[in-house]
């Protein structure tokens, strides 16, 4: 059982560096900073006595942050003894984060990194013994698939605590160089991509990626992607559509060339909005749809005309054969 | 680019054994196959949690029918052929191969209660005297990968040997052919190769026998008197691919009498969104999602429909140069890629069927 002892502590007493037991990345927190110049540190830090005579953070590192924001010399706090392993302290905070809820990806992957490198735990110890304390199933893939998430910049790691990056995009960013997440950070930015999004974005992207043997940051400075994205006018749905059209004239040539002919026949035709016509999705089958609205047998002859000038001109045989 | 190592036939080292096949003389068999495979009886399947990883198999007793006709994909013409479920799962692992999404059984099974197998199959035939039945194996697994050990091939061709409204055909990219090879086989078994461009051959079947060697098998098994089909399939587009399957259709009409092949397929890549997911995690060097694969009307992805005109007219022309009579169709297309590619269709599946029934009714 670990024992702990009430105590008020001196600021300058904390070593904020000391980020063994620390799970996340630390952010200036303004509104906690004010909220305690207000009303004080509400809740106390929890520290661990060390050796040297200072104290180490196990919990409260925003909170700590914002104390000195907020010009406070001193907090309250529950102490660990020194000669307390950090390794049990670790797996009480551990238990503590999750008592109700499984812990966040992110902070999974910031433990596994603290168990290897702070306790050389091995990825089997990990899985074992203490993915059942952070409530989650001792599975080597969860381990595979959470592992490299604290490898995120920190922008991509805000995102992620925001919820607002996908889980499996950010995955996939971890394990990519520092530009690249860089790259497809400003994408999302850019764009607002919600996080459907982002996965065909993304799956665009790494497929030309491979099918144009270039990384993505070089693939991204070209133009248009380059130029739509840097397009001062435009909004970010715009954008959106945009880049889209871009990358699937790229990542599909023959299938976009035959959408730019179909639009190209349908600008020539110069159809009325009461009459759409439509190839099938993709151009799989041969069967095209028609759809007509009119509102007098005047108007129904007009727009029948339209299509007899289409069929005369042989804008529909153009169409047919397209695909 | 893989390559081919020299293939290796499967040996497991473990053998899970449902009791209910226990005693089956096809179990007995493997098990005299496989003397040093470490054995694992199952008293029930019923809650039974394969053991992960491993090389192992499991014999079992097939609870449903083993006959199931290929359940084609909406509007697109299919074959109507029927499929004997007497295996499921595969060792040679193809990075395009569907059960990698499909398959329902805990680890690959082999059927042993082939007596049930061969009851039923009785019970068919007999009750259908003037319904023509192709039937195959190599639906839910390869037909000749097990059969260093299973020889059930023997017992297929045998058991066709002397039925006149149906023929077997073994599907496969193996070379495993001496338990049926010597047989008498009163040409009511066709033994077919599923085949590729080298160069597709060797990145996404790096595990199965090269071109070469499939020809070689191929080469033996005509000498036998079998008649003989090759699958074109799946299909798979790539910068060299004209040349790629050009080469192959040489390299059989080189080594193959025309008059000796049953049919030729030709089916381009193709599967469920589902699979796209599962190639890029068990494949992540082969790049053949990254063809210009667009959901089809039954939701499958296909190439864009242009693409796979191009591949199949040309091969038809490629190889009608050959042959102008060997019946080529095309898998799970539909009437309107039919006539575009080949300039003619049979229609319907019922019309697709007819044609491939003629080629070896007698
Ligand atoms: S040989 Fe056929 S069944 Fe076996 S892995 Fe390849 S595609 Fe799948």
């Amino acid at each position: 059982m670990l024992e702990t002892l009430f105590d008020t502590i001196d600021t300058v007493q904390i070593d904020g560096d000391d980020r063994l037991f620390c799970l996340r990345p630390l952010e200036a927190d303004p509104a906690l900073a004010a909220s305690i110049a207000v009303i004080g540190l509400t809740q106390p830090l929890r520290l661990q006595a060390r050796p040297d005579g200072l104290y180490r953070v196990v919990s409260g590192f925003h909170r700590l942050q914002a104390a000195h924001a907020a010009g406070l010399n001193s907090v309250p706090a529950l102490i660990f003894d020194a000669a307390a392993e950090t390794l049990e302290i670790f797996k009480w905070r551990l238990a503590e984060i999750a008592h109700s809820n499984p812990l966040p990806p992110l902070q999974v992957s910031h433990a596994i990194a603290r168990l290897e490198s702070g306790w050389s735990q091995s990825r089997e110890d990990i899985i074992r013994t203490f993915f059942p304390l952070m409530r989650l199933a001792p599975s080597p893939k969860l381990y595979a698939l959470y592992a490299p998430l604290h490898q995120l910049s920190l922008s991509l790691q805000r995102l992620l605590m925001q919820d607002a990056l996908s889980l499996e995009i950010a995955v996939a960013l971890a394990q990519r160089p520092a530009s690249d997440q860089h790259c497809f950070h400003g994408v999302i930015q850019c764009l607002r991509l919600g996080k459907n999004r982002q996965r065909e974005f993304w799956l665009l992207l790494t497929d030309l990626e491979r099918i144009e043997k270039r990384p993505l940051t070089e693939l991204m400075d070209k133009n248009p992607l380059a130029a739509i994205l840097a397009e001062a006018v435009l909004t970010p749905t715009q954008k959106s559509d945009q880049l889209k059209s871009a990358l699937m004239h790229l990542r599909y040539p023959t299938y976009s060339a035959a959408v730019d002919r179909y639009e190209k026949i349908l600008r020539r035709a110069k159809l009325p909005p009461g009459i759409q016509l439509r190839p099938a999705p993709y151009f799989a089958s041969d069967q095209f749809h028609l759809e007509l609205s009119f509102r007098s047998a005047r108007e129904l002859r007009r727009r029948l005309r339209v299509l007899e000038t289409m069929l005369e001109q042989g804008l529909i045989d153009e169409m047919t054969g397209l695909a | 680019m893989k390559r081919h190592g020299r293939y290796k036939p499967f040996v497991p080292d473990r053998i899970y054994i449902e009791e209910a096949v226990r005693e089956s003389p096809w179990t007995q068999r493997i098990l005299v196959h496989l003397p040093h495979a470490a054995v694992t009886p199952i008293p029930s399947l019923d809650q039974w949690e394969a053991p992960p990883g491993g090389n192992s198999i499991l014999l079992a007793r097939q609870r449903g029918p083993f006959l199931r006709l290929c359940p084609g994909t909406s509007r697109h013409i299919c074959c109507l052929y029927q499929n004997l479920d007497i295996a499921a799962g595969c060792d040679l692992d193809c990075s395009y191969c569907i059960l990698q999404a499909y398959l329902n059984v805990p680890m690959t099974t082999l059927y042993t209660n082939l007596d049930a197998l061969f009851a039923e199959l009785d019970e068919k035939l007999g009750r259908f005297p003037r319904r023509f039945f192709r039937i195959g194996t190599g639906e839910l697994s390869d037909s000749l990968t097990f059969d260093h050990f299973a020889a059930w091939s023997g017992d297929l061709v045998h058991y066709f040997s002397d039925k006149s409204n149906a023929i077997i055909e073994l599907k496969s990219k193996n070379t495993l052919i001496d338990h049926f090879v010597r047989l008498r086989h009163n040409r009511r078994t066709v033994v077919s190769w599923s085949v590729n461009a080298e160069a597709m051959s060797a990145s996404e079947e790096p595990h199965a026998p090269s071109l070469q060697e499939r020809l070689d098998a191929a080469v033996e098994v005509q000498k036998a008197g079998f008649r003989l089909g090759f699958h074109f399939d799946p299909m798979l587009y790539h910068p060299d691919w004209a040349q790629g399957y050009r080469a192959t259709v040489d390299a059989i009409f080189s080594r193959i009498d025309p008059h000796n092949i049953a049919w030729i397929s030709l089916g381009a890549l193709r599967y469920p969104p589902l699979l796209d997911e599962i190639i890029r995690e068990n494949h992540p060097e082969s790049e053949i999602v990254l063809g210009e694969l667009l959901p089809g009307v039954d939701n499958k992805y296909r190439y864009f429909k242009p693409i796979r005109i191009e591949m199949f007219s040309r091969m038809y022309q490629w190889i009608r140069a050959y042959s102008p009579d060997v019946l080529v169709y095309l898998c799970m297309e539909s009437d309107e890629v039919w006539k575009r590619s080949f300039g003619w269709s049979p229609k319907s599946s019922a019309g697709l069927k007819k044609l491939l029934d003629a080629r070896v009714r007698d």
